[in-house]
């Protein structure tokens, strides 16, 4: 009887998902169609979700449909799942995240995340990732594990979370993740800001990249972007994002990335975010991405945010493009995007 | 018609009765925790401010979400010998570590960019779980989190 009414509830998520027509891709700006691609996007499992975290995604659901979660995250965060969602919004590819966060939003290895790559060839660019929980004993295996993770198969940049992996941006003992970083030419993306997920460190050591200066600085073949552009989300706030700006005015190597700006959470928020981003002179520093899939319909709706947003502000459309795709594309060393040949 | 209309409000109920149902989930039982300490500082270290401390489960977990460092309270007190109580959940994890700091510029934060001089420490516990507990502490270690701390290097 139970399966019986997993497997009706599996195929109604399916049927649901199926039912959206697939728009052209790009988007439409003053008559022209710009590429996106959506650098900032997450697979992993429900078996290796914490249980905090597992409470928070839960507490979405009514009482008797909880049960049911376990079968919804699983579908929802295959990469074939997450495909069908960027298509649905008009995105030609997307960044997929390797993150070993055993304590706030779990794990998803470097390999599954490989594995999830390869289902769909093309449209993902991976970024790898390492555990920094037992530092002192296992720093040494845990960077191999980097190393080895950006050099697999569609992995093409590195992934690290400090407020979710609780440590502090001015730890130098970690300096070793910027140094592959560096020596690889494999960008790093640091999430910065705080998140409402249970069990993440929300202090400004681990949440505002100002502390990360001292890496920056010593590192400069490396490629800092800076996730969320120190977005305060647990306070609904831009707390550290004149930090992030500041940081990437002032070096060649720091760019910038919206993930969550696009968010119904973050509505009251995005139009002086905008307004910040374009005052600093950091338009060619944006780096599109929003912290998808979470919910089917969620990356075409933080899209659909975030350019509205921009029009709103007065960006143009080479500047739009520039985030939507073109910054990504030349920090990655990619060719451009032609539309129409993402399938 | 007559069968559809019957299977249609059939659904209704099942879906009411699932959106009401019950979910199993207890409420966590909490335990209360007395830690009661003093801290060591460096002769030229004047005790002033507040003593930021948090007390930690050593492990939690099972498989690949194991991980050492489990966040359970946490309360001010002047620097100097301190006690407070917090109230943790119960059977969330195995060990306490107790860590402090000390916040020398009364910022409540420990350390920024233009000031590295603020001193932490941490201790593991022995004999946990328990009601009180008794500790000392060394700070000794500028701006350090408590990862920096724990697990040690074998």
């Amino acid at each position: 009887m139970q399966s019986g009414i997993r497997i009706l509830a599996a195929l109604g998520i399916v049927l649901l998902a199926a039912c959206g027509r697939t728009p052209e891709p790009g988007v439409l700006i003053d008559g022209r169609r710009i590429p996106v691609i959506d650098m900032h996007l997450h697979t992993g499992t429900w078996e290796l979700t914490p249980p905090g975290f597992r409470k928070r995604l839960s507490d979405r659901v009514p009482t008797g449909f909880k049960w049911t979660m376990g079968l919804f995250v699983d579908y929802n965060l295959r990469g074939e799942t997450i495909i069908g969602q960027l298509d649905s919004a008009g995105i030609s590819a997307g960044g997929l995240f390797a993150v070993y966060s055993p304590a706030t939003t779990g794990v998803a290895g470097n390999e599954f995340v490989a594995g999830e790559i390869a289902t769909v060839p093309g449209r993902f660019y991976g970024f790898a990732s390492l555990r920094v929980d037992d530092w002192n004993n296992n720093s040494a295996a845990e960077l191999a594990r980097l190393e080895a993770g950006v050099q697999l198969p569609g992995m093409h940049g590195i992934k690290v979370a400090h407020g979710h992996q609780q440590f502090r941006f001015d730890d130098r003992r970690f300096d070793g993740i910027y140094e592959i970083c560096g020596r690889l030419g494999k960008p790093a993306y640091l999430h910065t800001g705080t998140s409402p997920n249970p069990g993440t460190r929300t202090e400004a050591p681990y949440a505002d990249p100002a502390y990360l200066e001292g890496a920056i600085q010593a590192f400069p073949d490396c490629i800092f972007i800076i996730g969320h552009s120190g977005y305060d989300s647990h306070n609904k706030a831009l707390t550290f994002t004149d930090s992030a700006i500041a940081l990437a005015g002032r070096y060649s190597n720091v760019y910038l990335e919206p993930g969550a700006l696009g968010a119904e959470r973050a509505d009251a928020l995005r139009a002086d975010y905008l307004r910040r981003i374009k005052a600093g002179g950091v338009i060619d520093k944006l780096i599109y991405g929003s912290d998808g899939p979470q919910f089917p319909g969620y990356v075409k709706s933080h899209l659909q945010a975030f350019v509205a947003g921009m029009q709103e502000a007065g960006y143009t459309a080479e500047e739009i493009e520039q985030i939507l795709s073109g910054n990504f594309l030349r920090v990655f060393k990619l060719p451009p995007i032609q539309l129409g040949d993402t399938k | 018609m007559i069968m559809q209309a019957r299977a249609i409000s059939s659904a209704a109920v099942i879906m009411a009765l699932l959106a009401a149902g019950c979910s199993g989930e207890k409420p966590a039982e909490m335990r209360s925790l007395k830690i009661t300490g003093t801290v060591q500082l460096p002769e030229a270290f004047e005790p002033t401010g507040e003593l930021h401390v948090e007390a930690y489960h050593a492990w939690t977990g099972t498989g690949e979400l194991r991980h050492p460092l489990l966040f359970i309270g946490s309360f001010t007190a002047p620097v100097g010998d301190f006690s407070g109580t917090i109230d943790y959940p119960a059977d969330a994890g195995e060990g306490l570590v107790v860590y402090a700091w000390a916040d020398s510029d009364g910022d409540g934060v420990l350390c920024t960019p233009q000031n590295a001089t603020e001193l932490a420490g941490l201790t593991e516990v022995a004999g946990f779980p328990a009601d009180e507990i008794t500790v000392e502490l060394n700070l000794n270690a500028n701006c350090k989190a408590p990862n920096w701390f724990f697990p040690p290097a074998r």
